[in-house]
């Protein structure tokens, strides 16, 4: 045997393994904290901005637990369910600025907009929840999906 | 605020009940495909790799929106919260307006625009103008190109000029109201309001983000 032949066998032998024991433990006792605290938080009973608030820095611990700092991919799409699906909003209506009156206060927050000429606007205290998040709107023409 | 027509066909889009990265997931009814809201594409389902196209809009007050489009229509349902109201919109709550196209991402913290309501910035090779109003809590961003020209603006919101021809703009509509380019209307880019942590998770490796010149970066990556 030529010492041309060892000497790629010895360089493999030295390069550390890809995942040692260690590692593995480690990940698997950050996923099964991370679970526990997930289940804990869903059980308890919080309301739903401060379980999003919650999800969202669990999932932060995790990636970071895991190394993963890659923009979002379909690969990485693991959403989690925290309310039960809503029905499609339909009980809304569109009002001049005179049928308004009364009915929206003039420093209320709205999310607007202007298509072709037409504008409308969408209070933001009439969007919060889970429930009425996404409007689905036509204006100017277009079919729009009202969100924030 | 997204327009919901993907290879011509209209989609019904509703809330999914999931959150991913602590953001909304909407589903349509039609494909029953998954969107993450933030970023508007499909991440699972029939539709996934397609995205929604994003659509100006603006946050303000109904005063102030009302008095610039007195011909507006209002959506009106049932009230869900009492907490968006301008008394409490004004105070530091980690708010960016950020702004995403063309694979590039930037944000302007809003507690840094209350001392610099008027930002000539640059997104990429794009000018920009990022605006902020705080009697009415309203940002918004423009392309400051008319007619190929670039466009510097000074001034407040309220009183809103540009230096190379001194005509006069509305900051909500993006109308030079007079002087020599009046009439011409600013183009409104898809700027968003966000929470600063819930922007850097779905930005997390190709957003920039903007700082006063005084403290001597301006970042015009």
């Amino acid at each position: 045997m030529t010492s041309a032949q060892e000497l790629p066998e010895n360089k493999t032998l030295r390069q550390p393994k890809p995942y040692s024991l260690k590692r593995a433990l480690l990940l698997v006792s950050v996923a099964i904290l991370a679970a526990g605290c997930a289940a804990y938080l869903i059980s308890w009973g919080v309301d739903y901005r401060k379980r999003q608030a919650a999800v969202a820095l669990l999932h932060e611990m995790e990636e970071h637990a895991l190394g993963f700092d890659n923009p979002p991919s379909p690969k990485s799409f693991y959403p989690v369910q925290v309310v039960p699906r809503p029905p499609i909003v339909k009980d809304f209506q569109f009002l001049s600025v005179k049928q308004a009156v009364g009915k929206v206060d003039d420093d209320e927050m709205v999310l607007a907009v202007e298509i072709n000429g037409e504008a409308r606007a969408y209070p933001l205290n009439m969007m919060t929840g889970p429930e009425r998040e996404v409007i689905n709107d036509t204006l100017g023409g277009r079919a729009i999906a009202a969100t924030w | 605020m997204y327009a919901r027509k993907v290879n011509g066909r209209t989609l019904t889009l509703g809330v999914s009940g999931k959150l991913w990265e602590g953001s909304l997931v909407m589903t349509d009814s039609e494909s029953e495909s998954s969107w993450a809201h933030m970023i508007g594409e499909a991440m699972r389902g029939p539709l996934q790799g397609e995205k929604l196209v994003p659509i100006p809009s603006v946050m303000t007050s109904w005063k102030s929106w009302k008095s610039e489009h007195p011909e507006t229509t209002v959506c009106i349902m049932p009230r869900t919260s009492p907490m968006y109201v301008l008394a409490d919109m004004d105070r530091d709550r980690g708010h960016v307006i950020g702004l995403s196209q063309d694979g590039r991402a930037r944000t302007w913290d809003i507690s840094l625009l209350h001392d610099h309501p008027v930002v000539n910035d640059m997104f990429g090779k794009l000018p920009v103008l990022v605006l902020f109003h705080r009697p009415t809590y309203t940002a918004v961003i423009y392309n400051r190109t008319v007619d190929g020209k670039t466009l510097t603006f000074e001034g407040s919101p309220d009183e809103l000029n540009d230096r190379e021809t001194g005509s006069h703009w509305n900051f909500l509509t993006g109308v030079a109201e007079s002087g020599p380019l009046k009439g011409k209307e600013l183009t409104q880019l898809h700027g968003i309001i966000s929470d600063a942590a819930a922007w850097d998770l779905f930005h997390p490796v190709n957003s920039t983000v903007w700082h006063p010149p005084e403290e001597g970066n301006p970042d015009n990556r």
